[in-house]
């Protein structure tokens, strides 16, 4: 049994997180050959978050709130309001102060399973494994008064109560064959199937006016006009996945291996055509050192080439992506009362498939020194096919209508390529000094070969308000490439401006866009790749130290070469600003970087590479130092082991970004890398204790 | 030996569990959807008139199309709360708008979701009979012409799937790979084939009198159709079909002009077409065309208002200084129009507001929010006010305008013009020819103020680019169909001229 409490970095109790879990197992041999497992699982957890990740959030209303504003009016006590500052921009910590929520999970999952053994080589094992999770969810939104026409304004209380119920099971059976032939030969064969199947149901109500505006009395039971938020749908979902499979391995003295997986997937997520997938896999080993020709080696303890090929399927796309649904939104008026009618849901796309990623590696490891030093490296082609998005689509289908949602569609191939490299040292474990080292990189080359459209790309994500998508997956390009104006430096005159391209609303100190498609216009048409999210190189180190009874450990991560897009600002006039805005242009020759502050029409905020920031950045990910008592300490408690430890997680993060957290992204495959104020990664530090018995 | 039968016992049980577990076979993966299947529908009658409501839903989102159409105008300025508030809205009022811009492209994806949700009833009319189904259809075409309509005023030449050999409309919704196929259909070929058309049928199948007050009635699809003839100047048939509403229809002018826009006038013997909004359900900004509520409303609001009659909002649409001194002395039209807010504050006690971005002084009172409502969820979004989109007065300066330009009569002109000024206390007009055709424009002005439709009246009487600051001749008397759209669509179809 445990119990964990978290609060949150901002907010404190109103953005924390605890959790109950209580757990059995059962483990026996009923016979010999009969194998009997069951455990249980109880997990209950309790939610309450802020508005995060998105306009609106807290940490976005404290980014743009005016530092000149008082937290609260001296002469009164009350919070001050967010004037002048456009109709988004809010005080903070009355948004925090407003802000009621929980979610409470109750979740209980199991397992059992029986294995047996027959006829010496045959095992046949059956595992049955379900989850049940009933989610509750109330929040309650106080009349609130935040400032003249703010969009979070509430003129009538109201609460939403939410349930939500979650089943699912996965039934696997195997047959397994294993057998020796001789001294030299073994064979394995796997015949099995597994079933999956999801089922649920969403419920949920919103009721007003609750009375004394008071949180304590927030419940539907006090409410007026109790609307039942699933009346456009029955809310409820069945989705399942139906697999059989094959596996052979054949392995000749440890020398030569050999395997090969054929496996056919059904899923209820694609249409009747397209509903089921094959997917064969195959891997070749040779262990060199095993070879006579090698000899002995004195350094060379282990020497393995390999290499292997395999397709997997991907279907995890909402349910019902392939049919039409009447799930949407459909209300009017008649004779003066809102009435609801049926109108259809997402857009449908009845031809969507499988997804299939077809990896070839081909790999060396090595194990040197009297296993000292361990290497594995390994060159890899990533091949997605029929990739699985959502991106926006054209308007005269009709996807804007309430309820409504663009179609999924098999959006093309992506190739990630690149070479994997991996080198370990680790001294001679029997002295009282030990340490090991493990370093890890990864090269990648991203590149999308080709869109399923006409067009040639599909764009997403989004930036700032009402532009264009500021991401495309296009042929040539790493998926998600960033597309918009380039800039070349700041007009420092009018001279410099009526020399330019005709560029809308532009003056002295505005950023200078390239005339890229060179029409002497500056237009939606000029705009181009600046740079994207993906990193061209990602690398880890370990470090594992150990001195008699202390040890320590680290753990640092780095990301190069992956661009990030600030997206957390919001161009009004008198937001706060990012200390960078005290450098900006100020007159001719003041600066080429950072434009010049405006309150009238600009086009400083068009998506550009002025937006775009190197997103490389260097974590330490996590250290720790540790004393284990020595055993002859222990024996008077009665315990086995008890060791104390001091841990800190992401001590520092070297980074040129400006935002909080140069490794937060959305995702989402096309639009990723975009910061609308991503909730930071906090630094936490641990103090703890071991006990075993 | 026992123990031997025993292990085959077990053997043959979980064998026969393993093809247990395989006899479910494929089907396992073949499962219903639990809400309706769209290819399904259609069965009773219930099932089409859920499917109309779903078509009349989209009416609600017209109110982007009234706010900018007045904005676009001369009769009002964006306003706002700054020159970068809403920047789409900042762009049309100064005439500097792009093919991007994030209001062209809600309303050119609002009114095609409005073309789908009816088609879509359309492409299922034979499946299912019952009594009374020409007035569903008429319902569902009146719709179709009704958004049609604003996207060829907006854009022009606009996609329709077209029947290659008969040239009708195909009755069908455009589905998911239809936008790599369908082309812009040109703007007449529209109105004819599809406007028009729905428009007589729904005139010939719908009463005056509908069953619920809010639907489509015949008096709204011929006021309809007599201003989509007047759009293409084809003046005999805009005189013939709006004279037979006045003569027949059962409408007629509301006495007292200060009442007409009162949320407990709503509906009146005036309103010919009414689109109905109500403050019990609203939505967010994330998406506005969900409200039940009229959105144009809290967007005309005065900013951070407080005092007696209205409600704050965010200070869009404010009339300009021009419109408000072009009304004729004792029009008493003027002031229900239009609301000087420091006149108002020096009336009134305890009126306070904040002057935003373009301040004039004026308010668009016709569609100020007023106390009173829910408004619920949100209070900027979700305003009671219908909008009325089609007004007898409309209909009989309509009926002037075609009769006059049409040189019909000039003798009826003036009485159906006449009619609308003594309502609004001023004197009868004995002018004809041309300047006649001045005075209908005028009035036309003054009496419509405020309600979306000055924009198209300047452009299709070819005045747009006289009162309009910005306004280009041959370029935008269209708006640009929006660069994201063109590109969705396979980057096929040639954006308007001059864009």
């Amino acid at each position: 049994m445990s119990y964990l409490t978290q609060d949150g970095i901002i907010g404190g109790g109103k953005s924390n997180f605890n959790r109950y879990t209580a757990r059995i197992n059962f483990n026996t041999d009923l016979l010999d050959n009969l194998k009997v497992v069951a455990n249980g699982l109880y997990t209950g957890t309790g939610r309450k978050t802020l508005p995060e990740n998105a306009l609106g959030s807290v940490l976005f209303n404290a980014l743009n709130n005016s530092p000149a504003f008082q937290v609260r009016d001296p002469g009164t006590g009350e919070f001050t309001l967010s004037e002048g500052l456009g109709n988004e921009v809010i005080n903070p910590l009355a948004q925090i102060t407003n802000t009621y929520n929980k979610t409470e999970v109750d979740r209980i999952s199991g397992k059992i399973g029986a294995a047996y053994s027959f006829l010496n080589d045959f095992t046949l094992e059956s595992n049955f494994q379900f989850n049940y999770a009933e989610v509750k969810s109330k929040a309650f939104f106080p009349t609130v008064f935040y400032g003249s026409g703010k969009v979070f304004n509430v003129d009538r209380n109201f609460v939403t109560e939410g349930k939500n119920l979650f089943r699912d099971y996965t039934w696997d059976t195997f047959l397994k064959y294993n057998r020796d032939f001789g001294e030299d030969h073994n064979v394995q064969a796997t015949l099995g199937m597994s079933l999956f199947r999801t089922s649920g149901q969403f419920s949920g109500a919103t009721g007003f006016d609750i009375p004394g505006n008071d949180y304590m009395n927030a419940d539907l039971d006090n409410a007026s006009d109790v609307i039942d938020n699933f009346i456009n749908t029955t809310g409820k979902f069945d989705s399942r996945l139906l697999s059989y499979f094959l596996r052979a391995q054949y392995n000749y003295k440890d020398k030569y291996l050999l395997s090969g997986i054929i496996r056919r997937d059904g899923s209820s997520n694609f249409g009747p055509r397209n509903r089921f997938g094959y997917f064969p896999s195959g891997s070749l080993g040779w262990v060199l050192t095993e070879e006579e020709f090698m000899g002995d080696s004195s350094w060379l303890d282990f020497m393995k080439l390999r290499a292997s090929y395999g397709i997997v399927g991907n279907d995890r796309i909402a349910t019902n992506a392939f049919r039409s649904v009447l799930s949407g939104e459909a209300a009017y008026v008649f004779d003066g009362d809102l009435v609801f009618g049926k109108a259809a849901g997402a857009i449908s796309n009845p031809e969507i498939q499988w997804e299939e990623q077809k990896t070839l590696d081909i790999g060396l490891d090595l194990r040197l020194f009297n296993d000292r030093v361990d290497i594995t490296a390994d060159y890899f082609q990533r091949r997605t096919e029929d990739l699985l998005v959502t991106p926006p689509v054209s308007g005269i289908l009709g996807a804007a209508a309430p309820g409504s949602a663009p179609p999924v569609v098999n959006a093309g191939i992506v190739e990630n390529k690149g070479f994997e490299f991996a080198i370990g040292y680790q001294t001679d474990r029997s002295r009282p000094f030990t340490a090991s080292f493990n370093y890890n990189v990864t090269f990648l080359d991203n590149e999308v070969i080709s869109v399923n459209n006409g067009v040639g790309f599909i764009p997403g994500g989004s930036f700032g308000v009402g532009q264009d998508p500021p991401a495309r997956m296009e042929d040539g390009k790493p998926l998600g490439y960033f597309f918009g104006l380039q800039t070349d430096g700041v007009f420092q005159n009018q001279a410099e401006v009526d020399a330019h391209a005709t560029q809308a609303n532009a003056g002295p100190g505005d950023l200078r866009f390239v005339d890229i498609n060179g029409d002497c216009i500056i237009e939606n048409d000029d705009r181009t790749d600046i740079g994207n999210p993906i990193p061209d190189a990602t690398m880890g180190l370990n470090i594992a130290l150990n001195w008699n009874q202390w040890d320590f450990t680290a753990y640092a991560f780095a990301s190069l070469g992956n661009e990030i897009v600030r997206n957390y600002e919001r161009n009004q006039p008198l937001v706060n600003r990012s200390v960078y805005t005290l450098s900006r242009w100020t007159g001719e020759g003041s600066t080429n970087t950072d434009p010049r502050v405006t309150t009238g029409a600009t086009s400083n905020t068009l998506f550009s590479d002025y937006f775009v920031e190197d997103g490389s950045f260097l974590r330490l990910q996590n250290v720790q130092f540790g004393y284990t008592f020595p055993a002859t300490f222990n024996e008077n408690l009665g315990i086995d082991q008890l060791r104390f430890y001091l841990s800190a997680n992401n001590l520092f993060t070297l980074t040129e970004y400006r935002g909080y957290d140069p490794a937060a992204s959305s995702g989402a495959p096309i639009g990723a890398g975009i910061d609308p104020g991503f909730y930071p990664v906090a630094r936490t530090y641990l103090l703890g204790v071991n006990f075993k018995f | 030996m026992r123990k031997r039968s025993y292990t085959l016992k077990i053997t043959a049980l979980f064998l026969l569990l393993f093809l247990g577990t395989n006899s479910c076979s494929d089907d396992f993966v073949d499962v219903d959807s639990f809400d309706e299947d769209s290819e399904n529908f259609f069965n009773s009658e219930q099932d089409y008139q859920d499917a109309l409501i779903a078509a009349y839903d989209m009416l609600q989102s017209t109110y982007l199309n009234v706010l900018l159409g007045e904005i676009a105008s001369d009769n009002t300025l964006a306003g706002g709360e700054s020159a970068t508030d809403v920047p789409g809205i900042q762009e049309i009022d100064d005439m500097v708008h792009t093919p991007v811009n994030q209001q062209l492209r809600d309303i050119w994806s609002w009114m095609f979701a409005g073309v789908n949700r009816a088609n879509y009833i359309l492409e299922f009319k034979d499946k299912t009979d019952f009594p009374g189904k020409e007035t569903v259809l008429a319902e569902a075409r009146f719709l179709r012409a009704y958004y049609y309509f604003e996207l060829v005023k907006w854009f022009g030449d606009v996609p329709v799937l077209l029947d290659p050999e008969t040239g009708d409309p195909v009755d069908a919704r455009l589905l998911f790979g239809d936008q790599d196929v369908v082309d812009r259909t040109p703007a007449k070929v529209v109105y004819e084939k599809v406007i028009e058309a729905d428009l007589i049928y729904a005139a010939e199948n719908l009463p005056y009198v509908q069953t619920e007050t809010g639907r489509a009635t015949k008096g709204a699809a011929q006021a309809l159709l007599g201003k989509v003839y007047l759009y293409q100047e084809k003046f005999p048939e805009a005189a013939s079909v709006l004279e037979d509403l006045i003569n027949n229809g059962p409408y007629d002018l509301v006495e007292d002009y200060t009442t007409l826009f009162e949320n407990d006038n709503e509906n009146n013997v005036e309103s010919v077409f009414e689109v109905q909004y109500t403050d019990v359900e609203g939505a967010g900004f994330g998406c506005l065309q969900c409200s039940e509520g009229n959105v144009a409303v809290g967007f005309n609001g005065i900013r951070n208002y407080s005092g007696p009659e209205f409600e704050s909002g965010f200070s869009f649409n404010v009339p300009t200084q021009e419109v408000y001194e072009g009304f004729e002395p004792g029009d008493v039209r003027r002031d229900v129009a239009i609301l000087d807010i420091e006149a108002w504050a020096a009336e009134n006690d305890g009126v306070s507001y904040v002057e935003g971005f373009e301040h004039t002084g004026y308010f668009n009172r016709k569609y100020l929010p007023r106390q009173g409502g829910l408004n619920t969820p949100d209070a900027n979004l979700t305003k009671p006010n219908n909008y009325r989109a089609i007004r007898y007065a409309d209909v009989l300066l309509m009926a002037a305008e075609a009769l006059n330009r049409g040189g019909i009569s000039d003798e009826r002109a003036r009485i159906y013009l006449n009619e609308v000024r003594r309502r609004a206390s001023l004197p009868e007009i004995q002018a004809a020819g041309a300047q006649l055709t001045t005075a209908i424009y005028r009035d036309r002005r003054a009496e419509l103020v405020g309600e979306g439709h000055r924009f198209f009246d300047l452009v299709r009487t070819e005045r747009a680019a006289d009162a309009i600051p910005g306004f280009q001749t041959s370029k935008h008397e269209l708006f640009p169909i929006p660069s994201i759209e063109i590109e969705l669509a396979g980057n096929r179809w040639e954006q308007n001229p001059g864009y």
